[in-house]
């Protein structure tokens, strides 16, 4: 039992805050991320922080490279990002000169949760995707919510820079029902070509790719966790505030596309060089 | 961090000092939002105005200071300052989240005479 070299955590570190800041500089250059931030009530930044610390942990549960993860472990390194993305974020913030001396505790600790969580995601998939360690074992140990948890994080991965942009509501109110009902559509498609894609790339995963048994199936299940994905972070990012129900729903729809690209794509953007060793 | 081999089942000192760091400011942030949550102020925004005099005498600017004790933050606040002689002037301020101070000057053409009204013209709740 031997403790790890301190020089292979720093390492570590040093990928994870390369991910954080590849994923989360858009955010942290987006205003409306800023406002977002202080105008969020504490209760929706808890939630946030909740849900947050739900994704770490099931990414780092199903991600870990060892063959029984414990809780333990993965809660360790759940706040381990977590601080660091509240860090990272603090530190950027500062810098990009968004934390005035006239602002509140309150001010800050909501600009800095908002663009935190949001780096902590980037961290944690930064570790892992920047590294070069492929550990064949570990998608084989992913079942079905394994699939799940990976599909809602590229959901995030790549829809949270859309969602907090004005675009996504002008879009949603100034297209005629039919368009949106095109985008759904398209959305599926997607699903299923890009997870049909990703099967056939690593040739034996066809079972464990499939969701359900048929073959839309997949990308059925695929989109609606994109669709929840893209209804979280918009009511995250206040978006659904007096917006009311179909306008709401229009949302979700119009930011359930970018969201389904990476849910659909997440084994190709977050299990890539890991195909190898399949043996079904 | 999920991407670490876990062939070392011992954590290092830095490992341990970076969780600790973490685990304090989570439970700060976290601390704060409860407080915050159950103790802060609630209800809409609640916009008070205060007059700042001048710091020479003579002086035409008036610094306007803006805080929010309400629970609600507010949008676009406009807030009028007017003279004893009815001269009046506005600032507008784009955000006074809850629990901010904002502030601003309006430039009056001549020192403006005593007393200073300020009222709150305007503003959008968010």
């Amino acid at each position: 039992m031997t403790a790890r070299p301190i020089r292979e955590s720093l390492q570590e570190y040093a990928r994870g805050l390369a991910g954080g800041l590849l994923f989360s500089l858009p955010l942290l250059y987006t205003m409306e991320m800023w406002w977002a931030g202080h105008n969020a009530p504490p209760e929706r930044l808890l939630v946030i922080i909740a849900l947050t610390f739900v994704l770490l942990l099931g990414y780092n549960h199903f991600a870990g490279l060892r063959e029984e993860s414990d809780l333990a472990s993965d809660v360790f390194e759940s706040i381990e990002e977590m601080g660091l993305g509240l860090l990272l974020a603090l530190l950027m913030l500062a810098v990009l000169g968004q934390l005035t001396a006239d602002a509140s505790v309150g001010e800050v600790v909501g600009k800095v949760v908002m663009e935190g969580m949001t780096a902590a995601i980037g961290l944690s998939v930064g570790t892992e995707q920047l590294g070069d360690i492929t550990q064949p074992e570990r998608l084989r140990r992913m079942g079905r919510e394994g699939e799940i948890v990976l599909a809602g994080l590229g959901a995030v991965l790549v829809a949270a820079n859309v969602a907090p942009t004005e675009e996504v509501l002008m879009i949603a109110v100034e297209t005629s029902p039919w368009a949106l009902i095109g985008l759904a559509a398209l959305s599926v498609a997607m699903a299923w070509l890009l997870l049909h894609y990703s099967e056939f790339k690593g040739a034996g995963r066809v079972a464990r790719t499939r969701l359900t048994g048929f073959a839309l199936g997949g990308a059925i299940v695929t989109y609606a966790v994109a669709l929840a994905m893209a209804a979280a972070l918009l009511w995250a990012d206040g978006r659904f505030d007096g917006a009311g129900w179909v306008a709401g729903v229009r949302q979700v729809v119009v930011l359930g596309f970018p969201a389904v690209l990476g849910a659909a794509a997440a084994r190709l953007l977050l299990g890539a060089g890991l195909d190898e060793g399949e043996d079904e | 961090m999920s991407g670490r081999s876990r062939r070392y089942h011992r954590r290092n000192g830095v490992e341990w000092a970076v969780f600790g760091v973490g685990a304090v400011l989570v439970a700060c942030v976290v601390g704060f939002l409860l407080y915050d949550a159950f103790a802060g102020p609630g209800g809409p925004a609640d916009l008070r105005v205060r007059l700042r005099p001048p710091e020479q005498p003579g002086q035409a600017a008036v610094r306007v200071e803006v805080r929010n004790v309400g629970g609600r933050s507010a949008e676009e606040v406009v807030v009028e300052v007017c003279s004893a002689a009815k001269e009046c002037g506005e600032v507008t301020f784009p955000f006074v989240p809850r629990g901010a101070m904002r502030d601003g000057v309006i430039g009056f053409a001549d020192p403006p005479a005593a007393p200073l009204e300020a009222r709150v013209m305007s503003y959008r709740e968010v």
